[in-house]
């Protein structure tokens, strides 16, 4: 199946970047297989979650359909009371993408609800974990057919 | 030429609209369920069965209480699925029998491990065969954008 795996993590990763940088410039954000050197305080992990692509063809259109999820993990060290900030920072991650549509070179981006709650973890961090549910189409180009002289 | 109402007739089309609604979201419904249970089985891995006997179906409240998984079967090869998937289903058919077309509907897990589970860390991270993004988180991003369109 064709898909848009890749078209789509560079635009959600790209409008995350930029969105999050504004709002907490100084938050570490870990990447999906990039190397990463956690933080003593602070960071937050960003990763997208997909089921397999499924064609969704309309007439002679050839739109390719993914369903998933983005996940933003907040992770703080200290106190259970540490969780507050944490709570607000996941929201206010999550709100970049929620209910909200993207439009990029190769596909369009239809976010959904968010989902924040606090999840565990198999360290002495404690995380906030937010999801927001999306779908996106993409819409495969067609292979022109071989001239016939 | 003398005048003919048709109304009799229309009001009698209108009285019989709103069993056809009825009908139309309970078909809805059922289709849902059916769906959300079907996707979180497939999605989740057997040892002892106590996962995949806690999926409990409940009209209006989320169930809380942790059943013990049936011991039928060996822990290796999933051997344990068919006999506490049946269990647990029986909770998804006791709804669906006499469904009614507006309420709300929960798939609970009460099981202790299902948050690591969940989150990919059981029985390690790098064991695990629970899919990169979860049973449940999956499975609602495919039925929630389903039902959306």
């Amino acid at each position: 199946m064709y898909d848009f795996t890749e078209d789509f993590r560079a635009m959600s990763e790209t409008l995350f970047q930029s969105e999050f940088g504004i709002l907490y410039p100084t938050i570490k954000v870990q990447w999906d297989d990039i190397p990463f050197d956690q933080p003593k305080d602070r960071w937050v992990a960003f990763t997208v979650n997909q089921n397999p692509a499924k064609q969704a063809t309309i007439g002679n259109r050839f739109i390719v359909r993914t369903t998933g999820y983005i996940q933003i993990d907040v992770m703080v060290a200290g106190e259970k009371g540490k969780l507050v900030e944490a709570k607000k920072i996941a929201e206010a991650a999550a709100d970049i993408f929620a209910y909200r549509k993207f439009k990029g070179a190769q596909i369009t981006l239809s976010c959904q609800e968010k989902h924040v709650t606090v999840a565990p973890t198999a360290g002495s961090f404690r995380r906030v974990m937010a999801r927001v549910f999306f779908y996106y189409d993409g819409e495969r180009p067609l292979i022109p057919m071989a001239t016939i002289p | 030429m003398g005048y003919r109402s048709n109304i009799p007739q229309v009001i009698s089309r209108m009285q019989r609209i709103p069993a056809k609604i009825e009908k139309r979201m309970i078909q809805l419904v059922t289709r849902a369920i059916l769906r959300v249970d079907e996707g979180v089985h497939e999605k989740t891995p057997v040892w002892s069965g106590l996962a995949i006997r806690n999926m409990i179906w409940t009209k209006s409240r989320p169930n809380s209480r942790e059943f013990d998984e049936i011991k039928s079967g060996e822990v290796t090869d999933e051997g344990r699925r068919a006999a506490n998937a049946a269990a647990a289903r029986q909770t998804r058919d006791g709804i669906l029998k006499g469904i009614k077309p507006f309420g709300v509907w929960y798939l609970s897990n009460a099981s202790k491990h299902i948050f690591e589970l969940e989150a990919g860390m059981l029985p390690s991270p790098e064991r695990t065969r629970v899919p990169s993004g979860g049973m449940f988180g999956l499975t609602f991003a495919e039925v929630r954008n389903s039902i959306g369109t």
